[in-house]
């Protein structure tokens, strides 16, 4: 059976995906709720032969205006989201390595693309995936491992709650919407893919921004 | 460019190569320039090099950019001094584009991250209130070409510039309203110590045979792209990041 890493998979994305993936056959394993980065790599290291890690990464976020995000606040949303794919993609990169390959997918969101009144932690939080995506796709190629990122607008933090409810395609984006990109990346369809980013928002980022 | 007479500048780790040219073009434009650094004879340097040149008014600032409540200290009393900062320069960086994955470890990543995002995050966070009370202000990013194409190493710091990306567009968004613009500069290979110390001497010569002006940005050069934010011209313009990364040679089809 092939084993699948979900980072906060007890979060509704993250359930999503891991049903999807259960499935198609995937053995789904993910890391103790609030776990440090330590915790995150025993998680990995005895889940054993892990082909795909998505880094879902569903911090708590709450819209607050710029001077109210206190360095607490700060820092949960950093670890939550770019501490902890980063030693998640650290763990399982030779893990990867030796089973001759492997996929990272990075769930991101749309706001480092189109700017996000209320949300510069979350933001900038998310706003690392996409350079991590750019450099981890150079650097483990040659490991066979291919990197990707899906901007999912959808949940928190979204489009639509910035006015994008009537996206140019008509209707909100759903979860479901997330889970399928994240499917064909996973399949055959991402096979040759690396390196790139996919907004999954009906359009709406491509509007004016 | 139009003349920055009346206004208060502040620029971190402006006791390095490009922060020191930042500090010095600004000052030349009139405004007062507070020149942050946390080695307080780098920051005096150039305070001194500015005052003794005739070209402007500065101050030092000594203070860990890390340290958020020590930054807000620090900006209370400059502002005290000289009255509200209405341009902020996050310069302050450090380097780590030859590290492997493998083989950063949590401090290495936390340090970048703490210097680069969230000593950029707490830095505007100071200065944001005098801002919007002043109904003015300018605040300029500095990220890396490398938050864009990313690298084959360092990608602790280029994701943590990509953090800054987000930032910028998030903010530029959110400050909007009060007259205060938002923009990065993505400077590229500079001849700059903390880039001299990474790649050596003939590290940089090779780099310069790579871009298409066969040579690399003199730190004047790079400063012409902060300045060009912080003109009176460019009000409209926020939450973008000028690339000043060269193109190299092979890159031009």
């Amino acid at each position: 059976m092939t084993s699948v890493f979900i980072t906060d998979a007890d979060k509704p994305m993250g359930k999503a995906i891991a049903k999807r993936l259960q499935s198609e056959g995937y053995e789904v394993f993910t890391h103790p709720a609030n776990g440090d980065a330590a915790s995150l790599k025993e998680a990995i290291k005895t889940a054993g032969a892990i082909a795909l890690l998505i880094n879902n990464a569903e911090p708590v976020f709450e819209r607050l205006v710029f001077e109210e995000i206190d360095e607490i606040t700060f820092a949960n949303m950093m670890n939550g989201v770019a501490r902890m794919a980063f030693f998640a993609v650290q763990a399982v990169h030779p893990v990867m390595t030796k089973n001759g390959g492997g996929k990272i997918i990075n769930i991101a969101s749309s706001a480092p693309v189109r700017g996000m009144a209320g949300g510069a932690h979350f933001t900038a939080a998310k706003g690392s995936l996409y350079s991590f995506t750019r450099s981890w796709a150079q650097e483990l190629a040659p490991d066979n491992i291919r990197v990707n990122l899906v901007a999912a607008d959808v949940t928190t933090g979204t489009a639509a709650e910035d006015g994008g409810s009537e996206t140019p395609l008509g209707r909100p984006v759903k979860i479901d919407d997330i889970v399928e990109t994240v499917a064909f990346l996973a399949g055959e369809g991402g096979d040759m893919i690396s390196g790139q980013e996919i907004i999954v928002d009906g359009g709406f980022t491509r509007v004016g921004f | 460019m139009s003349d920055l007479g009346g206004q208060i500048a502040l620029i971190t780790g402006a006791g390095g190569t490009l922060g020191s040219s930042h500090a010095r073009a600004i000052a030349a434009k009139g405004a007062h320039v507070i020149v942050h650094d946390i080695d307080e004879g780098a920051a005096q340097s150039v305070v001194e090099n500015i005052l003794e040149g005739a070209q402007g008014s500065a101050s030092p600032m000594v203070c860990d950019i890390t340290n958020g409540s020590a930054v807000k200290a620090e900006v209370s009393k400059a502002v005290n001094d000289h009255g509200e900062i209405t341009i902020l320069i996050n310069n302050a960086g450090i380097t780590g584009n030859n590290a492997l994955l493998k083989d950063i470890d949590e401090a290495f990543f936390d340090r970048m991250f703490d210097i680069h995002v969230k000593g950029a995050f707490f830095a505007i966070q100071s200065v944001i209130g005098g801002m919007k009370s002043v109904g003015r202000g300018r605040i300029v990013n500095t990220i890396s070409g490398r938050a864009h194409s990313g690298a084959v190493s360092g990608s602790h710091y280029n994701g943590a510039k990509g953090a800054i990306v987000g930032l910028t567009r998030a903010l530029a968004t959110e400050f909007a309203p009060f007259g205060i613009t938002v923009n990065a500069i993505a400077p590229g290979v500079t001849p700059s110590g903390m880039t001299r110390a990474r790649l050596g001497e003939d590290g940089l010569a090779a780099r310069a045979k790579q871009l298409v002006s066969d040579r690399l940005p003199t730190p004047e050069e790079i400063t012409s792209g902060v300045m060009f934010f912080l003109a009176e011209e460019a009000a409209i313009v926020t939450g973008r990041v000028l690339n000043m990364q060269q193109p190299r040679k092979a890159e031009v089809v």
